[in-house]
């Protein structure tokens, strides 16, 4: 099978409509526009989201390969522009969408953000009665959580034959920690 | 006009081509006409004659082409030029041919048991008088029939319906899906049959040879009398196929032996996903399909050995408003099972 979605393909028509498609307020100015399938957090300060870098936890989605959004091929759509205040995403949890993975990520890991826009797998971090001071990191680890790994084109994780991923790959993943 | 002012530049050439080259500076050549004003407008015939020529010379110096002829050519408009579809190329599904070998059940209910037989009854010689003998029986068994469903799907939203005009994925790619299940019942008809090795018996290597120039030096005569006794001491069942990779039979129809020494090669073609009889063993089918991963390896069974149990097929459309999506869903239940695992054979080292 040589097929494989490009990055910011919903994977099936359930992850579309009122639950999952939403408009969002990224910047403007030169090199403003945002990768189509790039990862995406949104501050929840500013209303305003950018591509993820590693480290970062909060609100995701990931850039849509919908209209209105951009597309460079036909020229069509008028959001996601360096332009445009306004980005479509898919987002919020049990939208499943394909994007870029970063490293080796084990089928049905969870996934984190990683620079530039892409996710990586999840590793737990390491607490002692010392590290960290406070509740904040701790805590704030669960909101690091982008989704979990279902697998490459073609594989399901409803018959179990998805596989590991190697970096670069295009992959499926479900947003929402579980 | 001053015609002697007219001939005295053009150097006695007058009217012509050759007057136009003669004269440096196009400019003077305004000078022949006369300082008269043209009828209804304000300006002289020489006044008129000097703006046309300076014109053309401010055309000539600075390249002006808005000012000069041009040509439309394919990379003008290019705002006009439609997508056209000249034809396409395809892609091809294999279907195969080892799910048509066996008999197909049907299972509306998704499961089953299939039973099986073993009985030995005995008929004793030579009883004594005054006595009688002991009862003889037999026994089966059960196989759990479970059919398991398969899906596949095609989905578009409704813009890209709209707006894809040279090409109809959506419904092209619906139609491939019954060639993709048909591709998917094979392959998992192949793994069935694979499966099989509890018995097993050791083969020839069809396409081996030796010597110079090099000769076949393997008989299959001797594989397939073996295999003919084996079937017939099973006392049930009788051997009528024999399944490999493409290729091997291929090598089996240039043996030598096979085929005669001093007769012409047969034709040699893709017999991939093909079935016919086999020279010189006649009651036995040669299927060849190249979803069989071994290549080293043949399958000589008798087809009741293997059943296909089939459920229903569906095909079913959702819409969705909402999600501006449309999906089509192709669903099946099927299940290749062994219920006789003694009526088959694996034949190993067939090829090299």
């Amino acid at each position: 099978m040589t097929f494989t979605p490009a990055i910011g393909t919903p994977a099936d028509p359930e992850s579309l409509g009122i639950e999952h498609v939403e408009t969002w307020k990224k910047a403007t100015g030169g090199g403003s526009a945002i990768t189509l399938g790039h990862v995406v957090r949104r501050v929840d300060a500013t209303s305003t989201c950018a591509a993820v870098t590693t480290g970062m936890y909060g609100q995701f989605g990931v850039v849509a390969r919908l209209f209105p959004n951009y597309d460079a091929t036909t020229g069509a759509g008028d959001n996601n522009t360096d332009t445009s205040a306004k980005v479509v995403v898919i987002c919020h949890d049990g939208a499943r969408v394909y994007v870029t993975g970063s490293g080796n990520i084990p089928i049905g890991s969870r996934v984190v953000a990683a620079s530039t826009g892409l996710v990586a797998a999840y590793v737990e971090s390491a607490w002692t009665a010392a590290t960290p001071n406070s509740f904040n990191l701790p805590l704030r680890e669960f909101e690091m959580i982008v989704g979990v790994y279902e697998g490459h084109y073609g594989e399901s994780e409803q018959n179990g034959t998805g596989t590991d991923a190697t970096t670069g790959q295009t992959i499926r993943i479900r947003l929402g920690a579980f | 006009m001053n015609a002697q002012a007219w001939m005295d530049s053009t150097q006695g050439e007058g009217m012509g081509s050759k007057a136009a080259s003669i004269v440096a500076d196009p400019l003077s050549l305004s000078d022949v006409f006369y300082d008269t004003k043209i009828p209804g407008q304000d300006q002289t015939f020489e006044d008129l004659s000097k703006a046309i020529l300076q014109e053309k010379v401010n055309a000539q110096r600075q390249q002006d082409r808005s000012r000069a002829a041009s040509v439309i050519t394919s990379k003008d408009f290019a705002s006009f030029q439609n997508l056209v579809i000249l034809g396409e190329t395809n892609v091809r599904i294999r279907t195969g041919i080892l799910t048509g070998l066996f008999e197909e059940i049907q299972t509306p209910n998704l499961g089953g048991k299939w039973a099986t037989f073993d009985d030995g009854v005995v008929y004793h010689t030579n009883v004594p008088e005054g006595t009688t003998v002991e009862p003889s029986g037999g026994t089966g068994s059960i196989i759990n029939i479970f059919v398991p469903k398969h899906e596949g799907a095609v989905a578009i939203t409704y813009r890209a319906q709209a707006m894809i005009n040279g090409d109809n994925p959506f419904a092209r790619l619906t139609g491939q899906l019954q060639d993709a299940r048909a591709n998917k019942e094979n392959a998992m008809t192949a793994d069935e049959i694979e499966s099989n090795t509890a018995h097993s018996e050791a083969g020839v290597d069809f396409g081996d040879r030796s010597g110079t120039p090099p000769t076949s030096d393997q008989n299959p005569v001797t594989l397939w009398n073996t295999l003919i006794g084996d079937f017939d001491a099973l006392n049930k069942g009788n051997w009528n196929l024999f399944i490999t990779k493409a290729f091997i039979y291929n090598e089996y129809i240039t043996n030598d032996i096979i085929r005669g020494v001093n007769n012409p090669i047969p034709n040699q073609t893709n017999v991939n996903e093909g079935s016919g009889p086999i020279p010189g063993l006649p009651g036995v089918t040669w299927a060849r399909d190249n979803e069989i991963s071994s290549s080293t390896a043949a399958w000589a069974m008798d087809s009741n050995a293997i059943k296909i149990f089939r459920g229903p097929t569906t095909a079913y459309t959702v819409s969705n408003q909402d999600t501006e999506t449309t999906k089509n869903v192709l669903r099946s239940y099927m299940l290749a099972e062994t219920v006789d695992s003694d009526l088959i054979y694996t034949v190993t080292g067939v090829a090299a």
